[in-house]
């Protein structure tokens, strides 16, 4: 408590009258709540008088735990690493919350999602069409609702798509999508263009929603959620496995051993060196450039392989588990990492030095996407999309993770404030990514990669960010009984980064918009997640002699069987 | 401008063809590469243990009259390893084959039939053979006493308990806090 | 003289058929692949792709022939173009059409794709042939200026003659400027990058083009591969006709004709590796980005019309 103390007379919380309860529940994590009516004032005060940056909103159902709904907006202030969780208790009747849109702009996707997914209202939306869910979805089923079982499938209503905004006078409508070929997954956007000049955009994605919660909410454990979390995503699947297993342990506050998290951080580079690489050809290739793409790509191959060789897959490496990491890396393998990245510096370092001097490359970028730095800072975006208009934000610096506390990164950023800036950013990034490698190798600490963890007892709450290639992922955990989750909230760095599309194609050329989307490396599928995973709380009772007897050995104090063995009716349970 | 275009193309010239001519000749993956595990049936206990562990419930384990049915539908495999590292008697590993396509999705799957023991009182699944007589070898040696005699090991949980609960004091609720 | 002209017709067209994907297939396969250092496509590629192409379903909006005229029109006004331009000492159809019908007719094959663009009901494709129009605009004038100080230089608005006069004259400097900016409209002209702005995959999702399948899609493709032919034969043979075996090494014509065929072929594979390396090595500029690019072309195409004015 002495610690929630002085970090409230730290962060000036006294001042917040309003605050009801002031907690710090794990490590630079406080929580304070609020009422509902004051949660726009408790965020003014966060925002302009602590300097908060809001990151994301969290929506929980606690209507059998306390009997009510709970929004939690949750703001980083950098300067302190402290991340400040405002959470509005909201009754469960006709819940309704206040929208902080009016001060945070950027806030506003994550409380259409409040509405779609938890049927809490927000009043004061400027736009309140659904988000997430599907065109005829009905409006009264919210999904993440506990009473709504994981395999309901409603029939499908008629009239329910969302209106889609009509094009200024004189222009007309131009679709990118929803499929596109340069953008790799789906998505809408409506352009309104008057010749060739953007003068309006209008947005419907989340066509990549892939429901995972409900399956988390009947099946998965702790150490089966990694696997799923790395599935959020095809590039930074480690990230987000990572995000999930350090936000767990800083629940619990069990750390994984040191050695573990160099061997992470090890990783996440990798991650960023070959998800640069694949952007960059990504980015050649929508601009028609396919020899770098090819080049970028060629060059990119062995940083694959080395994950292949470390983790046992291209991709999804299955490396984290929570506790920590399921392989070493020896000192052979880490000859062979340090040999590989020498070439991919050499090759790098070619290329970045012909690029800088490629004027028709240039030509395509620069100017192009413009995004000001007080745009950026409205809509909260992250990583090098705000990096590249001149906001040092870093989860590496901001929230170490990992092994960062004791890794040297180097923050880069570009005052361009365009499509060439966020392509700068990551340019040189690589360079830097690599250099984090070989220190973390050469510092590699001795010991074991894995502690037991015994229970993960319920009722704890844990945020973690890892900053992903795209920007900073955020993965917020509550833990259940039964060894699994009671909640788990996803928001990866495109998410606040898509936002800021309408504000960046505003008076540009439609040649320009692939270029301009794609410079913000979007993630569609990261983006439309959504996995949350709830559980039934059970609260601590007493059994009776019958239930002493229903509870088999093996079973107690163990997790439950998987649901799919009830679900395949008739057939005896194992264990 | 045109000493970039040559950086360029001298970057790409230098680097050679690099594509494999795959299918026509073979991808080799690194050491300790996680492909389609293999199953030693023979070591398997029927314990479900990889089941278990199988984040995307590839091994379904269901018992019927005699017999402990494992179904091994490698189709929906992720590749993760966990049932390997679940598996207590190392029976499974993971190969490094990926050429896993087929015309029939059934080529990716293995069943395998094991012994049920049942409950000698009440008729209930106790395990399987062979992971009861794994149990009663390995009770025996640190017990030192002879393998058949625990005829409690084919009893299920509920008899045994049923059996224990008869002879012991059973605590209130109230009690047990003390 | 007529069964001369219409079998010399039929067999020139037929080549440049022939020809056309071998040339887009060599330069897949030997200069794009190579460059982007992987093993590439089958050299034979574009057959497959045409055969496929001309094999399937034709999807159209309405029934109608008329839905296939801008394809056939623009392959027809590219094979016919091809016979205007002077191998052998002069076009097969030099007699009866001079440098003003080739420049209609790669007119009529550009508005061709405008009316294919026009045709369809999609944004993408009205974007693109907006875009089409545009950078005709700009890249036509430097055909017609490349060929009008030929004229100049040749005092003929024949082809055959243009050749004629350049090799027996030898370069000048007016030629040389109006071949070098030929050889940059050609890029333009044939859809390559950077200059591919009226159908851009990435961008329009291919424009003019976007709603065409089977074989409408096949002759369009085969009078792009047709044309970028054409326009490299009549650069390397009315501006660079040098060296020429008209005379004969050992006193045979047929000797002659051989080797000068066989240098034209080589030197017209020069600029299509040409256009096929700057294809490969440089992204697609926007429209106003090439436009800007081509007006500066034309007042280099200027400067050569100034110069053929003048007389070097």
């Amino acid at each position: 408590m002495a610690v929630a103390e002085q970090m409230t007379e730290d962060l000036g919380l006294g001042a917040m009258t309003f605050a009801r309860e002031i907690d710090e529940r794990a490590p630079n994590q406080v929580y304070v709540e609020v009422a509902p009516e004051d949660i726009v004032g408790a965020a003014e005060h966060v925002v302009q008088r602590l300097g908060g940056r809001y990151v994301v909103t969290v929506g929980t159902d606690d209507r059998e735990r306390r009997g009510d709904f709970c929004a939690s907006h949750i703001f980083s202030l950098e300067d302190r690493h402290v991340f400040l969780t405002l959470q509005a208790r909201v009754e469960p009747y006709e819940p309704a919350v206040e929208s902080i849109t009016g001060l945070v702009p950027g806030a506003s996707w994550a409380e259409r999602e409040l509405q779609d997914m938890l049927g809490i209202t927000v009043h004061g939306l400027d736009d309140s069409r659904r988000l997430v869910l599907p065109d005829d979805w009905p409006t009264d089923v919210h999904p993440l609702r506990r009473d709504v079982p994981y395999n309901i499938r409603p029939e499908p209503v008629e009239g329910l798509a969302p209106p889609r905004r009509e094009p200024p006078p004189g222009a007309s409508v131009m679709a990118i999508g929803p499929y596109f070929p340069v953008l790799e997954e789906p998505a809408y956007f409506r352009l309104f263009v008057d010749g060739e000049k953007i003068v309006g955009c209008d947005y419907r994605g989340f066509y990549n929603h892939r429901g995972v919660e409900k399956l988390g909410d009947s099946a998965l454990t702790y150490t089966q959620v990694p696997f799923i979390a790395e599935r959020i995503c095809g590039i930074c699947g480690f990230i987000h496995s990572t995000c999930y297993c350090e936000a767990v342990e800083t629940a619990i506050g069990v750390p994984a051993p040191p050695r573990a998290k160099y061997i992470r951080s090890i990783m996440l580079e990798l991650e960023r060196v070959h998800s640069h690489l694949l952007w960059f050809g990504i980015a050649a290739h929508i601009l028609g450039f396919d020899t770098a793409l090819m080049q970028s790509w060629r060059m990119r191959e062995p940083v694959m392989w080395l994950c292949e060789r470390i983790s046992g897959n291209r991709k999804t490496y299955g490396m984290n588990q929570v506790g920590g990491v399921r392989r070493d890396i020896s000192a052979e393998l880490a000859q062979e990492i340090l040999q590989v990245l020498d070439t991919v510096e050499r090759e790098w370092l070619e290329l970045y030095r012909a690029a800088q001097g490629d004027g028709t490359l240039l030509m395509r970028l620069a100017d192009v996407g413009p995004i000001t730095p007080e745009d950026a800072k409205a809509i909260c975006v992250v990583g090098p999309t705000a990096r590249g208009s001149g906001l040092p934000l870093d989860a590496r610096i901001d929230h170490p993770y990992a092994a960062y506390a004791e890794l040297p990164v180097n923050v880069i950023t570009f005052d361009n404030c365009d499509s060439l800036g966020r392509t700068l950013v990551r340019l040189e990034e690589v360079f830097d990514s690599i250099k984090q490698i070989r220190t973390a190798l050469r510092n590699l600490p001795e010991g074991a990669v894995m502690v037991e963890i015994e229970e993960i007892p319920p009722g704890r709450e844990g945020i973690c960010t890892v900053e992903a290639p795209r920007g900073e992922a955020i993965h917020y955990v509550l833990t259940g009984p039964n060894n699994q989750l009671a909640q788990w909230r996803v928001r990866a760095p495109t998410y606040p980064n898509l936002q800021v599309v309408p504000r960046m194609l505003q008076d540009q050329n439609i040649a320009d918009v692939p270029i301009a989307v794609g410079s913000l490396d979007p993630c569609f599928s990261c983006t439309e997640r959504m996995e949350v995973v709830d559980r039934r709380s059970g609260h601590a009772r007493l059994y009776s002699r019958e239930e002493i007897l229903e509870l088999s050995g093996p079973r107690l104090g163990l997790r439950e069987p998987p649901e799919w063995v009830h679900e395949h009716n008739d057939r005896d349970h194992v264990h | 401008m045109i000493t970039s275009k040559l950086k360029e193309a001298l970057i790409c010239f230098r680097a050679g063809r690099v594509t494999l001519r795959y299918p026509f000749e073979p991808s080799v993956p690194p050491e300790g590469f996680r492909g389609q595990p293999q199953l030693d049936i023979t070591k398997c206990l029927g314990c479900g243990a990889c089941s278990m562990a199988c984040p995307t419930r590839c091994i379904e384990v269901t018992n019927e009259a005699e017999q402990r049915r494992m179904e091994y539908c490698f189709d929906r495999c992720s590749y993760c390893g966990e049932c390997a590292e679940a598996c207590p008697e190392g029976g499974i590993t993971m190969s490094s084959e990926f050429e896993l396509a087929t015309d029939s999705v059934t080529d990716l799957r293995t069943v395998a039939y094991l012994d049920l023991v049942r409950c000698e009182s009440c008729g209930e699944v106790v395990g399987t053979a062979r992971e009861i007589d794994k149990l009663a070898q390995e009770l025996a040696t640190k017990m030192n006493v002879a393998a058949d005699s625990m005829p409690w090991l084919r009893w299920c949980a509920r008899c045994k308990r049923e059996s224990s609960l008869a002879t012991a004091q059973v605590l209130q609720p109230a009690e047990a806090h003390l | 003289m007529t069964v001369w002209l219409v079998v010399g017709g039929v067999v020139q067209v037929g080549l440049v058929l022939l020809l056309a994907p071998l040339f887009e297939g060599l330069m897949r396969k030997l200069v794009r692949a190579r460059i982007h250092s992987r093993e590439g496509p089958p050299i034979w590629q574009p057959y497959y792709d045409l055969f496929k192409l001309l094999v399937k379903e034709d999807t159209q909006p309405a029934a109608g022939w008329v839905y296939l005229l801008p394809s056939v029109l623009c392959l027809a006004s590219v094979l016919t173009a091809s016979l205007l331009v002077p191998l052998f000492g002069r076009g097969i159809l030099g007699e009866q059409g001079d440098a003003i019908l080739f420049i209609y007719l790669m007119a009529a094959s550009v508005a061709a794709v405008v009316l294919a663009g026009a045709m369809s009901g999609s944004p993408y494709s009205s974007v693109g042939f907006a875009r089409e129009i545009m950078m005709t605009l700009t890249v036509e004038p430097v055909l017609i200026m490349a060929l009008i100080t030929a004229a100049i230089d040749a005092g003929s608005l024949d082809l055959g003659a243009m050749a004629a006069w350049h090799s027996a004259h030898g370069p000048s400097l007016s030629m040389l400027i109006a071949a070098f900016a030929l050889l940059l409209s050609v890029q333009a002209q044939v859809g390559k990058l950077p200059f591919d702005v009226p159908e851009a995959d990435q961008e329009i999702m291919g424009g003019p083009f976007i709603e065409l399948s089977g074989p409408k899609l096949a002759l369009f493709k085969w009078a792009f591969w047709a044309k970028q032919l054409v326009l490299a034969a009549l650069l390397v043979q009315v501006f660079v006709p040098w060296p020429t075996f008209t005379l004969g090494l050992a006193g045979s014509a047929a000797l002659g004709a051989a080797l000068c065929a066989l240098v034209a072929l080589v030197k017209v594979l020069v600029v299509v590796v040409v256009v096929a390396v700057v294809d490969a090595v440089n992204p697609r500029l926007r429209l106003d980005q090439a436009m800007a690019y081509f007006v500066a072309v034309i007042f280099v195409a200027g400067i050569g019309l100034i110069l053929a004015f003048v007389g070097t």
